[in-house]
This record gives C-alpha cells, sequence and structure tokens, in this order.
C-alpha cells in the first residue's frame, strides 16, 4: 500500500475503531434470556389491555409479548409460595431494556417497594395505565427485564422480550436510524472521492 | 490510495451501525444476531474499498477546469 499524503497508517486506524465498535455493540445490544434467577419460588403475572382491545398476559414463563402502545395494566405476584410472615423489606422493577444510546424505559409506577412488609404475596392486583413513549420502537422485540430483592439482596430476575405493534415509521428512533443510514451510506461512499478533486 | 480512507472508515463504520439499526426496527434481523455486530465491519471495509478506488470525478469537473473565454 503506497502512503498517502495525509499519512494514514491503517493498522491503529482499524484497531482502534474495532475497539470502539465492540464496545459500543456490547453497550447497544445488551444479551437477554428466559429467567435467569429464582431463589425464592418467584411468580409473577400482569394483565395488559391495549387500547385496541388486545389482552395479552405476561407471566415469568412468558418468553415474548405483543402489546399496544397505550393501555392499561393489572400485575400481581408472589414469593416461595406467598407463605410467611417475618417482617422484611423489598423492592422491585419492570422496564424495557432499549439498546443504547437509547433509554431505559420504565416509569417509577412500574416499580414497588416496602420498608415493613409481612405478606408474601399481592393482597390487591397492582393497576395503572401505559402511554409508551416515540422513542420506543414499534415493530420489534425489545427485552423486558424485572427484578425482585428482598432486604437488599436480589432474588428474582426475570428477561423476556416484548414487541409494540405497530410499524416502522411509527417510531421516530426508526426514522432517524434510516436517515443515518443514508447519510453515512452517502459518506462512505464520497471517500472514493478523490482529494485532488475538490 | 487517493480517496479519504479516515472518512472512509469513520463513516463506513457509522453506516453500518446505522443498517444494522435499521434492519433491525425493520423486522428483517432480530436483535441478537451476529450480522447487526458484523455490519458495521462491513461498513468499514465499503469505506475503506471506495478510498482505494478512488479517484471518482465530479460531475461536471472537466468543464470548470476550462478556461474562461476573453469577455471583450
Amino acid at each position: 500500500m503506497r502512503r498517502s499524503p495525509t499519512r494514514f497508517r491503517p493498522a491503529p486506524a482499524l484497531a482502534a475503531i474495532a475497539a470502539l465498535g465492540i464496545v459500543s455493540l456490547a453497550l447497544a445490544f445488551p444479551a437477554y434470556a428466559g429467567l435467569t434467577l429464582d431463589s425464592a419460588d418467584c411468580q409473577g403475572e400482569i394483565m395488559v389491555n391495549g387500547d385496541d382491545g388486545t389482552d395479552t398476559t405476561i407471566t415469568q414463563d412468558t418468553d415474548r409479548a405483543t402489546v399496544d402502545p397505550s393501555g392499561s395494566y393489572s400485575g400481581t405476584g408472589s414469593i416461595n409460595g406467598g407463605k410467611g410472615h417475618k417482617k422484611r423489606s423489598y423492592s422491585g422493577s419492570l422496564e424495557i431494556d432499549l439498546p443504547a444510546p437509547l433509554p431505559d424505559y420504565g416509569p417509577s409506577s412500574w416499580s414497588w417497594s416496602d420498608d415493613a412488609s409481612r405478606t408474601y404475596a399481592t393482597t390487591e392486583p397492582k393497576t395503572g395505565t401505559y402511554d409508551l413513549p416515540g422513542f420506543v420502537p414499534r415493530g420489534f422485540y425489545v427485552p423486558l427485564v424485572a427484578t425482585h430483592a428482598e432486604n437488599g439482596e436480589k432474588v428474582c430476575a426475570y428477561a423476556g422480550e416484548i414487541k409494540v405493534s405497530g410499524s416502522f415509521a411509527d417510531s421516530p428512533v426508526s426514522l432517524a436510524a434510516a436517515a443515518g443510514t443514508l447519510l453515512f451510506g452517502a459518506l462512505a461512499t464520497l471517500a472514493g472521492v478523490s482529494r485532488r478533486a475538490v | 490510495m487517493r480517496g479519504r480512507p479516515v472518512l472512509g472508515v469513520v463513516a463506513g463504520f457509522l453506516f453500518g451501525l446505522f443498517l444494522a439499526a435499521t434492519l433491525v426496527f425493520a423486522g428483517v434481523l432480530p436483535l441478537n444476531s451476529v450480522l447487526v455486530t458484523v455490519l458495521p465491519f462491513l461498513g468499514i471495509g465499503y469505506g475503506l474499498v471506495m478510498a482505494k478506488v478512488a479517484p471518482f470525478r465530479r460531475r461536471g469537473r472537466g468543464a470548470a477546469e476550462q478556461p474562461r473565454p476573453a469577455t471583450d
């Protein structure tokens, strides 16, 4: 390879780009799998009623589910079969684990906690409404993760996949990705324009 | 290499990254597909190939280099 006037050194540049790529991709696309931790016989069920009339049930055994972008939900759960009376603290949360640089989505209403509880199962379903923001891409599966901790120690971890119904054009994130593809595709092609020709 | 290899590497990487994201968002590729990891590096290769096969001529460049006729 003949040395160019700009002293481009391909080996260090490619190594740096490769390292950057591996790090960014590891951050951008988190790994996910089924039930990853269950040391307390964790049970959970969420019934999702979409505004489009669809009903979806997600349990600790659900691998994949499709939900409407907005609607209502009702959730219940238990540990150790609901048996036990010892006072303890607990906390947990559910969130959609979006690939970076998109932020994860999990509003405060999707979490639960108590500093001094004696119950080991929900007595009343946790209900609410939801309206997923536009940055949550439509039409493909993204990781849905949930965790539950007892006295500060994580005892349950769930990881499944959720798809928000809709099409590619329904999310500005999808359109931005398409625009970026066109922009950087054109720029990469412009690398073939001779420096003397500009 | 008469093209722009640095531009080719940077833009090619981002081209592959955005292309992978677009294909995932369109449902063509699953999120955990190996192609999602490979595409950015194929983009780097594309940028370098573009830089290697340079020069591309800008359209109308030859006409712009023609001497201007005398006006009076």
